[in-house]
């Protein structure tokens, strides 16, 4: 069901918004739209056509310049060979392992994984959190557009629709709503940075650190080497030039796995725990091909 | 048509709502605030979007009988009493003569006031 603007009106039931307005008004957004599309991809390829082969993302550590972004960003996936590429970098003497999904399809899972990775998930991670009481997942998750937990606790947010994902930081996102209607997925953490600033948490205990985050207009999974504060791992990410980061699952209790063209990457190396004992409820990030 | 209900289950709760007594549906950031003839409301953990789904599922054709208007609103058109382009007031009168007034685009309620006009038109005829 298409997402009303304020100035329509739609019968329920029916799938069409009542508006000769907006209609009329569309068509025109539309034509508009379709031209400046034309006008991008025109320019784009003369634009490529005189630079040849665009050059690699940047690894430089330290803020992004210019106006702070909005805090929902989409990223597209890419038409590149499908796999992970793996960087490293030091920020503020925090060790870091930049993952960075290539032509790979992210969702969401409930249930525990097989004790040995499967090929088709190329990467894993623990999303969000349960709780300690009940086992049950912390603020709110869709998945396929189907609601499992509702809740606003933890202000971070990841959303997936499509091929794209929105990390962001509010409490009120038109993207939950958009997870819901699109069939897609949407979960809570902590927010890590928000605007490329860093965002104040209540935990304060070291930990193997895991983040989703935006560092040069692609969404990244960015791993801790070393356990870090909360703070010191946003403030690493801020400075790494993250414009956005959600805290996913930390410690080396979490499951999950990272498969590289070369090595496999466990985060529970040294505390394996087997899907029999894992709760039902845990839930995990996964890049498929 | 009178007794058609709306069942709003959750984990700890139900509500069961006469249709008829359902005056407008408002949202409430992620939740929503439903209206019911008599002046009582009641807080749903539910978007308006959700509660819009929920409606067309459960209702089927009896759900036209409610209208959502932009993104802040669904109305059941049985209780609209008056539509007021000028202040852009949409306002509600129940059976217990309890009235209740909302804003709403300019734009929206004309295409309101147009569709109502209409469909009366259709009646008569």
């Amino acid at each position: 069901m298409r997402e009303l603007n304020d100035n329509e009106i739609r019968v329920i039931g029916s799938d069409m918004a009542y508006s000769k307005r907006t209609a009329r008004r569309r068509w025109l957004v539309a034509i508009v739209a379709v031209l400046a599309a034309l006008a991008v991809l025109a320019g784009c390829l003369w634009w490529t056509s005189r630079k040849g082969d665009a050059p690699a993302a940047g690894t430089h550590a330290g803020a992004l310049e210019g106006d702070a972004p909005a805090q929902g960003v989409a990223m597209e996936r890419e038409a590149a060979t499908a796999g992970l590429a793996a960087r490293t970098m030091v920020v503020n003497d925090v060790p870091l392992v930049i993952y960075e999904p290539r032509n790979l399809r992210a969702s969401l899972r409930v249930g525990p994984l097989p004790d040995e990775p499967v090929d088709s998930i190329v990467m894993a991670l623990q999303a969000a959190d349960l709780r300690a009481d009940n086992l049950q997942i912390v603020s709110a998750f869709v998945r396929q557009g189907e609601l499992l937990s509702r809740g606003t606790a933890k202000l971070g947010f990841c959303a997936i629709v499509g091929d794209s994902i929105m990390l962001g930081v509010d409490r009120a996102t038109p993207y939950f709503e958009l997870a819901l209607n699109e069939g897609g997925d949407f979960f809570r953490q902590y927010p890590l940075v928000a605007s490329g600033k860093v965002v104040e948490n209540v935990i304060k205990n070291k930990a193997i650190r895991r983040a989703l985050a935006l560092i040069d207009r692609r969404v990244v999974v960015v791993v801790s080497q070393t356990r870090e504060s909360m703070h010191d791992f946003a403030q690493a990410l801020a400075d790494a030039g993250a414009e956005v980061a959600v805290s996913l699952v930390g410690s080396k209790m979490s499951t999950g796995w990272i498969q590289l063209p070369d090595s496999l990457v466990r985060p529970e190396a040294a505390d394996f725990i087997p899907a029999s004992e894992l709760p039902e409820q845990v839930n995990y990030i996964v890049w498929t091909k | 048509m009178s007794d058609v209900c709306l069942i709003i289950s959750t984990n700890s709760d139900l509500l069961r709502l006469r249709c008829n007594s359902i005056v407008c549906v408002e949202a409430d950031g992620n939740y929503s605030q439903v209206r019911l003839s008599g002046g009582e409301t009641r807080l749903v953990t539910m978007q308006l979007g959700q509660m819009e789904q929920l409606i067309a599922k459960q209702l089927g054709a009896h759900g036209s009988r409610f209208i959502r208007i932009g993104r802040s609103l669904i109305v059941n058109r049985e209780h609209i009493w008056h539509i007021n382009l000028g202040q852009q007031k949409l306002e509600f009168c129940d059976a217990m003569s309890q009235r209740h007034s909302v804003q709403a685009s300019r734009e929206a309620l004309k295409d309101l006031k147009d569709l109502i006009e209409k469909e009366n038109e259709g009646i008569k005829r």
